[in-house]
């Protein structure tokens, strides 16, 4: 039986009934017909459930339905229960502030994982459309009421991107625009124009694991002034250190890789979409060294030309923090730790010394303690060297001058400093 | 229904593109959900989804899919593929599978191993079936890359470790010997990482439980680790230790633990409460999980495990101002159980200074009072024989004490008799939605009647009583004990069908020391006894919908006299909406309703035979 969900909510942790619900009667006749149906709880019963499953209610307490040891874990997909009856697999997704939960359609529980994943995908695409301010319920509704109808016929999704889905039957009601030489759009490939523009988003995020430095990243892409023909796109990403690893977007296909350069091949659409994962080693960007004995622990930091926008250090200990010291910038200390905002332009020239000293009296002698580095980098600089040039784009077919505007921005990602 | 289906059909001939699209989906779904329902020829949607080039493209692509049983048109999906979004390409593959067409090539399939989309990656591990062994390998190595690849939602890894398990179970590809725990991932994903190893057969890697036990989630995740761990019989040792672990760092973890060791027996931790005495005393919010423990080794009635006198004193160490009440009932429950069972003489100072501490530091009435009772009873049984009897185990049943057949006195004269006193009604639905009203309305909770049954003895003295119906799947028996007059009971009734019945009754009691049994007159239910009232709060509009909305409900009509519609309307009161519409709702999930309007009676009514029941009733 092809994908479908069975229903679509959408809770607020803080309202007792679903701030949105969409159930599909003709897949719940479907569903009925298989041998492991199990019903929809009521609204305001199931909100409670799913709160409570979630561990958004009950969060320091022992739930049994929810932690008892033999229940399969399956998030994002969770089993949710009233005690008497079972809900499983409902794929919750938490998007600013809101649970969006789908229950697909199970054929062979066997393989149910490969519907969550596909639910998932729904969920994603979903959470991407909502925009907004999400708290104005009508205004929200009504989003989630087009999404549903526009994406969502019969609970079957349409693409994977329901902004290219609004898109298509725009195209489709302005009759006029179309042509005899028109070509299906639900994968649209424009034609690019003489002044087409794209624009390229780079994101990326520093790691740092046992003194092992790597950075992952996302490149998007957008490209405006385009209409119905199927150009394909080749673009040219240069990198000074081999990919690690890469994954594509549907149908986008790597048609040249060298350790300094991929050439990506993809057909292009008019809302921004991502084009490539990546994961590939880097230099570090801070140099420091770590001394500690029992009593303190001191963290110096060289001097380092990497361009910070900000750079900030927390530290956390198990055991209790009697004081601590700096060179530079400040410092405060909350229920999370201690935080250091050290000040970039200071660093280029001096280095930073950054002291904690612990409680002599702690019996146990095995402290954990562990220091991470928060930082981003100024928005022009991508820190792996991942660029796409002025000359790296080109479109089959075309020979017309093409812009390009590359946008990157590095930031953090789990940068340990201190491994506890 | 044929005719919608012809419309339609027309309709994606048409030159109106959504029109065409939205018809080819509707299409698609009647087809879901009845393959016979639509004649339409493959060769006409073949050649409409041939030269369709606009948005119904994808939608007859769909539609031509569901009905595509030949190689040639199998042929043609597959090099139409490339056109069609992801979602339908998983729609259109899945189908192709079906067919096991040899046209699915894995040039089609490669593109789709190289995607970080969910839904390609579903797809291709639909039909990872036609790829050979090499390429489902890199198939399985590509998720089990993707799922530790951080720059992904965390959401997105999490699925893609259960699509690699569900692979590599279903094709029996290796998974890695040592689970790779990334810093990037949470307590779901360390979890699932650590059981896709467990699962295998030398379940290693148990030593790499959660570390970071601070919250709920961790720890119910660490349970789970140490639970599927104890199903190798070789790592018991190791759980046993890293359970006493857990355990010891943070002592909330005693819920979790304590469920794990009943599911799972041979975990039995003896040493609990020592190893937590040797250690840096616990915090006063530990004690409810100190406590917890304290019970579960008192019940093993052994004081080296379960150490009164020290636990005793660390209780009051621990015990803080303002102790809510639930906890100081659940340590002084805990305290009654010790006296029973080990020797006061031993503990009687801690104890009693335990009892002062609670009385101190709590300000409910009870709990003072009953530290008062508990004292007094603490100085009593410095007394031996007092002890003696405490502690005495509930009298042993004699050989032979229950009965036997023969030993049943079967009484001629029915010694109760029963009566319906009210019938309980369920929790009403809120709902303004007739579409949801229909569905919940289909739910177990309204697919059974509570009935409040007074039974009323006729001789005196009975005890025991229990009275069965039969058959008894339907009913359930009726508890009622020692009934001297009367007694008031509840039973449920979970009717098979919306139709009257009749059970046989029969009573079984004790009287003057004898078991007694008697049948009673049989119980009819009849049509009025299981009307209800609509279960929804809005019953008026709930009914007018009910009646004007449905169409395809039987329908009748009745015209009584004046007098005896009169009677009828005034029968059928309680539920009627307003002067003239009645609605009933009938268990398990069925509706009658009556529209008086003068001498005519319409019924309205989603199960056929109740119509003549209603028209039994409405002429008698």
């Amino acid at each position: 039986m092809p994908f479908a969900l069975r229903a679509f909510w959408v809770i607020s942790p803080n309202e007792g009934a679903p701030v949105f619900q969409r159930l599909f009667p003709t897949v719940e006749l479907r569903a009925q017909k298989t041998n492991n149906y199990q019903k929809l709880f009521e609204p305001n019963k199931f909100v409670e459930a799913v709160l409570v499953e979630t561990g958004i209610k009950n969060s320091e307490s022992f739930v049994f339905s929810r932690d008892r040891c033999d229940k399969i874990c399956m998030a994002p997909a969770f089993q949710v229960s009233t005690g008497d009856e079972n809900l499983e697999p409902v794929v919750i997704l938490q998007h600013r502030g809101l649970l969006l939960c789908a229950l697909p359609l199970i054929e062979d529980p066997q393989s149910s994982v490969l519907e969550v994943a596909q639910t998932l995908d729904c969920l994603n695409a979903i959470a991407e459309r909502l925009g907004g301010d999400l708290s104005q319920r009508t205004d929200l509704k009504m989003q989630l009421a087009k999404i549903m109808a526009v994406n969502f016929p019969f609970g079957r999704p349409q693409t994977e991107s329901i902004a290219l889905t609004e898109q298509v039957i725009q195209a489709a009601l302005q009759e006029k625009r179309q042509d005899k030489t028109k070509v299906a759009i639900w994968n649209p490939n424009p034609q690019i124009k003489s002044k087409s523009h794209f624009v390229f988003h780079i994101s990326e995020q520093i790691h740092q694991v046992q003194n092992q430095t790597f950075a992952t990243g996302v490149i998007s892409v957008t490209i405006n002034e385009i209409s119905s023909h199927r150009p394909e796109v080749l673009v040219t990403i240069s990198h000074s250190s081999p990919m690690k690893f890469m994954a594509l977007a549907p149908r986008a296909k790597i048609e040249m890789a060298s350790d300094t350069s991929t050439t990506v091949k993809f057909n292009p659409s008019s809302v921004k979409s991502e084009l490539l994962h990546y994961s590939t080693s880097c230099l570090a960007p801070l140099d420091f060294t770590l001394t500690e004995n029992v009593i303190s622990k001191k963290l110096m930091l060289a001097p380092i030309k990497t361009p910070f926008q900000r750079l900030e250090f927390k530290f956390n200990s198990a055991g209790k923090i009697s004081r601590f010291n700096m060179s530079v910038g400040t410092a405060y200390e909350d229920e999370n730790g201690i935080k250091w905002d050290v000040p970039v332009s200071k660093l280029k020239s001096k280095s930073a010394e950054f002291e904690v000293l612990s409680n002599a009296d702690v019996k146990s002698t095995k402290v954990k303690f562990s220091a991470e580095a928060v930082f981003s980098m100024s928005s022009d600089c991508c820190w792996s060297g991942v660029k796409i040039g002025q000359n790296g784009v080109s479109v089959n077919g075309s020979t017309s001058k093409i812009k390009i505007t590359t946008n990157s921005e590095t930031l953090s990602g789990s940068y340990q400093v201190v491994l506890g | 229904m044929l005719k919608h289906t012809d419309l339609l059909l027309s309709y994606c001939n048409g030159n109106n593109d959504m029109l065409k699209s939205v018809a080819s989906i509707c299409l698609t779904e009647i087809q879901l959900y009845n393959e016979e329902l639509i004649g339409a020829s493959v060769a006409v949607v073949d050649t409409l989804a041939a030269f369709e080039t606009s948005v119904a493209h994808q939608p007859l692509l769909q539609f031509l899919s569901l009905l595509a049983t030949e190689k040639q048109t199998a042929a043609f999906l597959m090099a139409q593929l490339p056109l069609l979004s992801t979602p339908a390409v998983a729609f259109v593959s899945s189908r192709l599978a079906n067919l096991a067409s040899p046209y699915l090539t894995q040039a089609f399939l490669k593109p789709l191993l190289a995607t970080f989309s969910l839904t390609a990656v579903t797809a291709a591990v639909r039909l990872a079936g036609f790829l050979d062994a090499f390429d489902r390998m890199l198939l399985f190595k590509r998720i089990v890359a993707l799922s530790n690849h951080p720059g992904l939602p965390a959401a997105s890894r999490l699925v893609l470790l259960d699509v690699a398990s569900h692979v590599g179970s279903t094709f029996n590809l290796l998974t890695p010997t040592t689970p790779e725990i990334s810093f990037a991932d949470g307590a779901h994903s360390k979890f699932k990482k650590i059981a896709a190893v467990l699962a295998g057969p030398c379940g290693q890697g148990v030593e790499a439980a959660v570390e970071d036990a601070s919250s709920t989630d961790y720890k119910a995740v660490n349970a789970k680790v140490l639970y599927l761990a104890s199903k190798h019989e070789q790592l018991h040792d190791v759980c046993k230790r890293q359970a006493l672990r857990l355990m010891l760092d943070d002592l909330s973890f005693a819920p979790h633990l304590l469920e794990l060791v009943q599911i799972v027996p041979e975990l039995d931790l003896p040493n609990l409460i020592p190893s937590i005495l040797e250690r840096t005393p616990p915090e006063p919010r530990d004690l409810p999980f100190f406590v917890m423990l304290l019970r579960q080794a008192v019940a093993s009635r052994s004081s080296a495990v379960a150490r009164p006198k020290e636990s005793l004193a660390l209780i009051k160490t621990i015990v803080r101002e303002g102790l809510p009440a639930d906890e100081a009932h659940l340590l002084l429950s805990t305290c009654h159980q010790i006296i029973k069972v080990f020797d006061p003489a031993d503990f009687v100072e801690e104890m009693k200074g335990l009892l002062s501490a609670v009385a101190a530091s709590s300000a409910e009435e009870d709990v003072v009072a009953r530290v008062a009772s508990f004292e007094s009873l603490l100085s009593c049984l410095t007394d031996a024989n007092v002890r003696q009897v405490l502690r005495q185990q509930k009298r042993e049943l004699e050989p032979g004490f229950f009965h036997k057949a023969q030993s049943v006195t079967l009484v001629d004269q029915p010694a109760l008799s029963l009566r319906v006193k009210r019938m309980i009604l369920p929790e009403k639905i809120s709902t303004e939605s007739l579409e949801e009203y229909l569905t919940l309305i289909k739910s177990r909770k309204y697919a059974k009647i509570e009935f409040e049954i007074l039974a009323a003895s006729a001789g005196n003295g009975l005890e025991a009583v229990a009275v069965f119906f039969e058959p008894s799947t339907l009913i359930e028996p009726l508890l009622l004990g020692r009934v001297s007059n009367e007694k008031t009971s509840t039973t449920v009734y979970n009717p098979e069908k919306p139709y009257p019945a009749q059970f046989q009754v029969r009573a079984e009691f004790k009287q003057n020391g004898r078991m007694c049994c008697c049948s009673l007159p049989s119980w009819k239910i009849d049509l009025t006894q299981i009307l209800q009232p609509l279960p929804c709060k809005e019953r008026k509009e709930m009914a007018e919908m009910l009646w004007n909305q449905v169409s395809d409900w039987p329908q009748s009509c009745v015209v009584l006299g004046t007098e005896a519609a009169n009677a009828r309307f005034s029968d059928l009161r309680p539920f009627a909406v307003d002067e003239e519409l009645v609605a009933t709702f009938l268990a398990p999930s069925s509706h009658l309703l009556f529209r008086f309007s003068a001498r005519k009676v319409e019924i309205k009514t989603d199960d056929v035979i109740l119509l003549a029941y209603a028209n039994d009733f409405l002429c008698s």
